[in-house]
């Protein structure tokens, strides 16, 4: 509570008094006397108003478009954030911080204000946002930094007021354009086709030469009468085009920050694919899918409804964040307990919140409790060595880390982190009496919950990519076999004149492509089109299409060499740092992985775009008008 | 307070703060003139002012120290015997108190005003970096959250004003608390004094703080509730559970070495 500058004046003081004290100067005394009164009676002050104002304070936010107040928001149109503090008790001085969610850019004005605040005086704030990709909103609350006029006490405080705000994908047609004022019509132009096909429906398609077999009852008299021979009239088919939409959410095109990652904009080409057909009223499904399992399935279908459905599971979806097991808890702990200094001040505080200074030293955490990767014994004479090293692992004499680490300052401040968010996650997730001594020393539970938590408050830590045997962390076998089934399944579902767009990240799946490329062998069998769009990360250069401008050769276990492909732009820069050279080598890897994941689909005739191209939304729409003006008797 | 009636009031400045240290500083050397000092009085009143104008963080203690300095000079000239003479409510003492503790709150406030009214946080940083103590990188500096002169209301530097009279008798009723001619196991009475008061703090503190303490546990919600006593239960059988939960620990990583299911 007490600033540096109260606690400087305080000393002071006191050291003052006592010189007076000592040097037995009467009228210095009382002068002294009289300061420190004056002081402790400020803090008292404070200290009471703080108590009367605890859990009184409350938060008004709205979000305004130009108009009214709105529950949902678009992407990339601007609302206004309006807030208001409500205090019963008056502060002479408050700093108010509205955290902006990471999945909204400030545009204007400042999230912060300051000043005194009182019953009849509430401090308002206001500032414009823009959310440049779908999800979800989370407002976690105000922070606010409360101090006396002198500026000798001062105390954080959080206001929690949770609000989860859904950003819808922005309306957008199939060129990406934004329509402003006039909506789209759902239903279609009189004298349109949305069907070109020959069918037993009601729109007349076509008139032809009789044939044998025809039915009399589509015989087209006056044109027959005409032409002096038999001519049959040919109705549209009403069957109409289907398209289901196969979205990857594994932690893989999670990885980035929320909203500018693959993963958002596989949502927004989604989207867009969903509004182009509901325009020409198509049947659009959505197949959500991660490596474990189908997350949900909605069949192909039309209507208000059914696209308000697939545009919240999207949205809700777009904002999800990678989690791996393999990320050392050193690198997790730092930003939570951030995190937590910043949402939950209160509960940091040593009467709730207790760390004795000395439990690093006298509770390191043994090597035999850490996590250790383990390798089976290739040889019959190393698993000798292996039981041996174990036993030792687990001996006292094993505790090498522990051992060592308990003098490092680094150490200390890491054990304390980690017990404070330890007995706070307990709390929030009612893990029970025991559950802070089980987050204290069982690291894997840890990690689980850390990664929870700051994914719920969607914030992204740094993860590694590789695992110590450089193999990719993110690149999981499992949801390939998930989604093979899935394609099965919707063959199985599915009708004639069927799209299925798979937007699922296969640069990492090595060999393992080979079950997926059974099950689009079904579905174009059963004469259903299949296009691939490839998440792509938006900092990497997007292969060349035709010709190779500008290559670089780096060392490659395979090949020997490896074509290190140019900027963006064709120029040729030769890369002058370690992080330059690695991320030319990533680039390099991802370009080749491409190249083998669409040389996999081509031998199946199956086209494989990259999502961060511009015509990946134009592509999807050509393969649904392919499907609509499918010749006659080709099938 | 309305916002009709903040612009039917004269509109207050930092230089009202300003002025009220300036009078303060004229109280101070007319009360010690009164008591006779002349040279000490002087000085005390310069670096008043200098501290003032040149809005030096440590003006106000520079200022005690200087009527302190003064204070031991004029007792010093008068003897010994002088010093513990009972001042009971002298005018004079009770003006130079009130005079003091003015300053010092107006420096204090105007200190907010004019570099920050918040501690300043290292990772608010903000403009061109630049090399700062003990220059070893460029960094920006640290934004300082300095409260706003349009914020300052008449209340506020009346309210100050009116209390400053109840401080200095507040110091007079807490001096007449105090041991002066009372000698405890051969102790000198300023020996005493200063125990009685270090114990007076001591013992006010940690009543403060109990009281304090349970009006927070009063308030507190389920959660932080259940945080308290999930704490107390950590601390109480920290060694038990610690044990248990590595043996927990050791024994999943052990069953997964095996290949069994954990």
């Amino acid at each position: 509570m007490l600033t540096p500058r109260g606690w400087w004046f305080f000393v002071a003081l006191l050291a003052l008094l006592a010189a007076a004290l000592a040097t037995a100067t009467a009228t210095f005394v009382l002068v002294c006397l009289a300061a420190l009164s004056w002081f402790l009676g400020q803090w008292a002050m404070f200290a009471v108003r703080l108590r009367r104002a605890h859990g009184r304070l409350e938060i008004h936010r709205e979000i305004w478009d130009e108009r009214a107040p709105l529950e949902t928001l678009w992407a990339r149109l601007p609302a206004e954030v309006r807030l208001t503090l409500e205090s019963p008790v008056a502060f002479p001085f408050v700093w108010m911080v509205d955290r902006v969610p990471p999945l909204a850019q400030r545009v204007e004005g400042e999230n912060a204000t300051a000043g005194p605040v009182s019953a009849e005086q509430p401090l308002e704030m206001g500032y414009r946002i823009e959310c440049p990709a779908p999800g979800l909103l989370r407002f976690e609350g105000v922070k606010l930094q409360v101090a006396d006029l002198q500026g000798f006490f001062s105390k954080t405080l959080f206001v929690r007021d949770v609000r989860v705000v859904r950003v819808l994908p922005a309306l957008a047609d199939a060129r990406g354009q934004i329509p402003a004022v006039k909506r789209h019509n759902l239903i279609p132009l009189p004298g349109g086709h949305p069907h070109r096909r020959a069918g037993t429906g009601h729109e007349l398609l076509d008139v032809r030469d009789y044939l044998p077999g025809d039915p009399p009852k589509l015989i087209a008299w006056k044109a027959s009468a005409r032409r002096d021979r038999l001519m049959t009239k040919e109705l549209e088919s009403e069957v109409p085009v289907r398209c289901t939409m196969f979205v990857d959410l594994s932690h893989s095109v999670r990885i980035g920050a929320v909203g500018r990652n693959a993963l958002a904009r596989i949502v927004e080409i989604t989207a867009s694919v969903l509004q182009a057909n509901a325009a020409v009223r198509d049947l659009t499904g959505v197949c959500l899918f991660d490596e474990a399992q189908v997350k949900a399935y909605l069949r192909p279908g039309r209507g208000s409804r059914h696209l308000y459905e697939i545009t919240n599971l999207l949205t809700d979806a777009a904002c999800l964040l990678p989690r791996t097991d393999d990320v050392p808890l050193g690198r997790l702990l730092p930003t939570a307990y951030g995190i937590v200094q910043d949402l939950y001040p209160d509960w940091l505080d040593p009467g709730v919140n207790y760390m004795p200074l000395w439990l690093p030293f006298w509770a390191a955490q043994p090597a035999y409790t850490m996590p250790r990767r383990i390798v089976p014994a290739k040889h019959w004479w190393s698993r000798g060595l292996r039981w041996l090293r174990r036993r030792l692992d687990d001996t006292p004499f094993g505790l090498r880390r522990g051992r060592a680490s308990r003098f490092s300052v680094y150490y200390h401040r890491l054990y304390k982190a980690r017990k404070q968010v330890a007995a706070v996650l307990a709390v929030l997730y009612d893990l029970g009496p025991g559950g802070l001594a089980l987050l204290l020393e069982d690291d894997e539970t840890c990690r689980r919950y850390v990664q929870r938590f700051l994914a719920e408050h969607q914030t992204p830590c740094p993860l590694p990519f590789y695992d110590d045997r450089g193999e990719y962390l993110f690149g999981s076998s499992g949801k390939i076999d998930v989604l093979a089934d899935a394609l099965l399944q919707a063959v199985y579902r599915g009708r004639d004149n069927e799209l299925f767009v798979l937007l699922a990240d296969f640069l990492e799946a090595g060999p393992h492509l080979e079950k997926l490329l059974r099950a689009v062998r079904v579905a174009l069998a059963r004469h259903h089109q299949v296009l691939v769009v490839c998440p792509w990360p938006p900092s990497v250069p997007m292969p060349q299409r035709k010709k190779v401008v500008g290559t670089l050769r780096v060392p490659s276990k395979s090949e020997g060499a490896l074509r290190v492909p140019a900027e963006g732009d064709g120029t040729r820069s030769v890369p002058t740092t370690l992080q330059d050279w690695l991320g030319r080598a990533s680039a390099a890897r991802l370009h080749h992985a491409f190249t083998k994941v669409r040389q996999a689909f081509a031998r199946l005739g199956v086209p494989v775009v990259l999502s961060a191209e511009h015509e990946a939304v134009g592509m999807v729409l050509h393969r649904l008008q392919r499907l609509r003006t499918l010749e006659r008797g080709l099938r | 307070m309305t916002e009709h009636q903040t612009q039917e009031l004269p509109p207050v400045a930092a230089f009202h703060y300003q002025a009220l240290c300036g009078l303060c500083l004229a109280v101070i050397f007319l009360a010690q003139l009164n008591q006779g000092l002349l040279i000490p009085n002087v000085f005390c009143i310069l670096i008043g002012a200098l501290c003032l104008f040149s809005r030096l963080t440590l003006g106000p203690v520079f200022l005690l120290v200087m009527v302190g300095v003064a204070q031991w000079a004029y007792y010093f000239s008068l003897g010994r015997g002088s010093a513990q003479r009972a001042r009971a409510l002298e005018i004079t003492d009770i003006i130079l108190c009130a005079a003091v503790v003015g300053f010092v709150a107006a420096h204090f406030r105007l200190q907010s005003i004019w570099q920050s009214v918040l501690p300043s946080d290292p990772r608010r940083r903000a403009g061109p970096p630049r090399r700062q103590f003990p220059w070893l990188r460029k960094q920006p500096p640290v934004v300082a959250q300095k409260r706003p002169q349009g914020q300052i209301t008449p209340f506020e530097l009346a309210g100050l004003v009116l209390s400053l009279s109840a401080w200095a008798v507040a110091a007079q009723i807490l001096w007449a608390l105090l041991p002066k001619q009372v000698e405890i196991i051969g102790l000198p009475p300023r020996v005493l004094q200063m125990i009685v008061v270090a114990w007076g703090l001591a013992v006010g503190f940690l009543i403060v703080r109990g009281v304090f303490s349970l009006w927070r546990f009063r308030q507190a919600d389920s959660a932080t509730a259940q945080l308290i006593l999930q704490d107390t239960l950590w601390k109480e059988t920290r060694g038990e559970q610690r044990r248990i939960q590595r043996w927990l620990a050791w024994w999943k990583w052990e069953k997964r070495e095996r290949g069994q299911p954990s």
